[in-house]
């Protein structure tokens, strides 16, 4: 089929009008109906973040009951009850207003690790990439290096250092997420170094740096978006781990982790508290992951191909 | 009298890990004596793959460097035209690739991707009435501007590289296999293309292949290539009727054969 498909292109070469017409009209068409469909797993995961997005937006101006509120006489109550949606927890807080609050620190942390992790280790990646082989064997042994520190022990050790807080669970995400995020980016950045058009742009004239921005970064960036939904579903989970070891915002700050650590001891009496902080944790990091595959899907031109043969 | 291009003593050689990029493994070395091509003149460069014929030409149009030995262009080291001048020497000397589908960003229409070189040395954008007339050359019709890469066959993308290559108005054109990934149908036209625009702009054309009837066809000197070395050199007619190495013979022997069939 492929075969037959170029001959045919090949003698609309031959430049007699009506052949050449006939492609200019057909060639287009499958590439404006391309944006309208759109994979479901980019749509589910778009879903759930937007919400998310959302809870967490209201939860700055508005909550159901108030996030300071302590009702020692009202504490684990059942969900609907007393106008409690989620029910209370052990200090009578309200679970509903507190998930609310939580989302906000989880999307915060995520999205400031994330990105900043993604900046900079991508940044590495293609420095890595463009240097010579001595440089960039040093580079990567590093980078190997970074992959291999425990990303928990730094933490601890940086709560220990710089005292629990926001800044130190970002800090510590995105120092376990760098070189994650450079060793992702250089394998490609060379594939895409290695061909024809980036020896065409040197050959006329075109710099390293241009060839860098302007080549290799777009055609990477799919793969990067990809690694940055998994990263920022990564940092949500990793954001929760923390806040339940206690190196997060302390209280009266919420935190969907701490929720989970709170409630453990009464976890047998009222299971629903770790229920639905675990829900919500999970929600969002899958969300970002459907996101993450969903965007892969439709950025990837190779594979937007494939689907475009087989639906033919 | 001086050639365009003169080569003395030139070596390169892959590292370990180029060689395990393109040619599986082991390093592998490019040693040239000396190699004289002249203004306007149309050179084959033919050899098996590995032969160094690919190396040989990144070196000449200046993007693999010189490790030993010289190689000039006008007179003037090619290392001292990169450090000063470098880029008159890219708008002098330009390139086709083997593989169309690979010598276009596959995120740039080609449009942007045709523009590109002169933006790149001119400093300028072209007018739209310049690339039309790039594209007429190599008979092709502005509606292509749009398109993506992906959108093209391999014949229409060969024909816009050589128009790419080609906007600049260079004095050599480097055609690195321009056939080799292009159907049957389709070869003979870009290499008559190739021939016309030769002759047309006055360009100094160096054809790589590893057809040696082909470039025989189409070269007036042969420059055969084997293992990092060059095995002959001379005028085709000579080369062709003559060879004075054995492996000359066989290429062209092998070349019979295959036609015969």
């Amino acid at each position: 089929m492929n075969r037959q498909g170029s001959s045919v292109q090949a003698s609309g070469i031959h430049a007699d009008a009506p052949k050449t017409a006939i492609e200019g009209t057909t060639g287009p068409q499958p590439h404006r109906s391309r944006g309208r469909r759109f994979p479901a797993p980019l749509v589910t995961g778009t879903a759930l973040i937007a919400s998310a997005c959302l809870v967490a937006l209201i939860s700055l101006w508005w909550t159901p009951f108030d996030l300071t509120g302590v009702d020692t006489a009202g504490s684990l109550l059942p969900p609907l009850s007393d106008g409690h949606l989620l029910g209370t927890d052990r200090l009578g807080r309200d679970v509903t207003s507190q998930i609310m609050a939580g989302a906000r620190n989880s999307l915060i942390v995520g999205g400031a690790a994330t990105g900043i992790a993604i900046v900079v280790g991508v940044v590495v990646g293609l420095i890595t990439a463009a240097s010579g082989r001595v440089a960039r064997e040093v580079i990567t042994r590093v980078i190997d290096i970074g992959v291999a520190i425990p990303a928990l022990l730094v933490a601890l050790v940086l709560a220990t250092v710089l005292g629990p807080g926001r800044a130190t669970v970002i800090a510590a995400i995105v120092i376990s997420f760098v070189p994650w995020a450079a060793r992702v980016s250089v394998g490609p950045a060379r594939q895409i170094l290695a061909r024809e058009y980036v020896e065409a742009a040197f050959a006329y004239g075109r710099s390293r740096w241009y060839v860098m921005m302007r080549h290799v970064l777009p055609n990477i960036g799919s793969l990067i978006a990809v690694q940055a939904a998994i990263m920022f579903a990564t940092a949500v989970l990793a954001e929760a781990a923390l806040s339940f070891l206690g190196v997060g915002e302390p209280p009266p700050a919420q935190s969907w982790g701490r929720l989970l650590s709170e409630s453990q001891s009464v976890a047998h009496q009222a299971p629903t508290l770790v229920i639905f902080p675990g829900l919500a944790i999970t929600a969002v990091v899958l969300g970002f992951m459907l996101l993450g595959n969903g965007v892969h899907a439709l950025l990837d031109p190779h594979q937007r191909r494939r689907e475009m043969e087989a639906r033919e | 009298m001086r050639g365009l291009i003169e080569v003395e003593g030139l070596e390169f050689s892959h590292g370990r890990e180029r060689g395990s990029d393109a040619r599986g493994g082991g390093s592998w070395s490019l040693r040239v004596p000396e190699l004289t091509i002249e203004d306007g003149s149309t050179v084959g460069i033919v050899g098996e793959s590995g032969s160094g014929k690919s190396t040989l030409i990144r070196i000449l149009c200046g993007l693999l460097p010189v490790a030993a030995g010289s190689a000039t262009f006008r007179g003037k080291e090619i290392a001292d035209w990169l450090r000063i001048g470098g880029r008159e020497f890219r708008r002098q000397n330009q390139l086709v690739f083997q593989n169309p589908s690979g010598s276009f960003d596959p995120r740039m229409t080609m449009g942007r991707s045709v523009a590109e070189p002169v933006k790149a040395i001119e400093r300028r954008a072209p007018t739209g009435a310049e690339i039309a007339g790039w594209l007429s050359e190599v008979g092709l019709r502005g509606e292509i501007l749009r398109r993506y890469p992906h959108e093209l066959s391999g014949g229409q993308l060969q024909r816009v590289a050589i128009a790419r290559a080609l906007s600049l108005r260079p004095s050599v054109l480097y055609a690195d296999e321009p056939t080799s990934a292009l159907d049957v149908s389709v070869q003979a036209q870009v290499l008559n293309l190739l021939m016309d625009l030769r002759e047309n702009l006055g360009l100094t054309l160096v054809m790589v292949s590893h057809d040696i009837v082909v470039v025989a066809e189409l070269c007036e000197y042969l420059v055969v290539m084997k293992d990092g070395g060059i095995v002959e050199t001379g005028r085709t007619d000579d080369v062709m009727r003559r060879p004075r190495a054995s492996y000359t013979e066989e290429l062209i022997a092998a070349a019979e054969r295959v036609s015969l069939r």
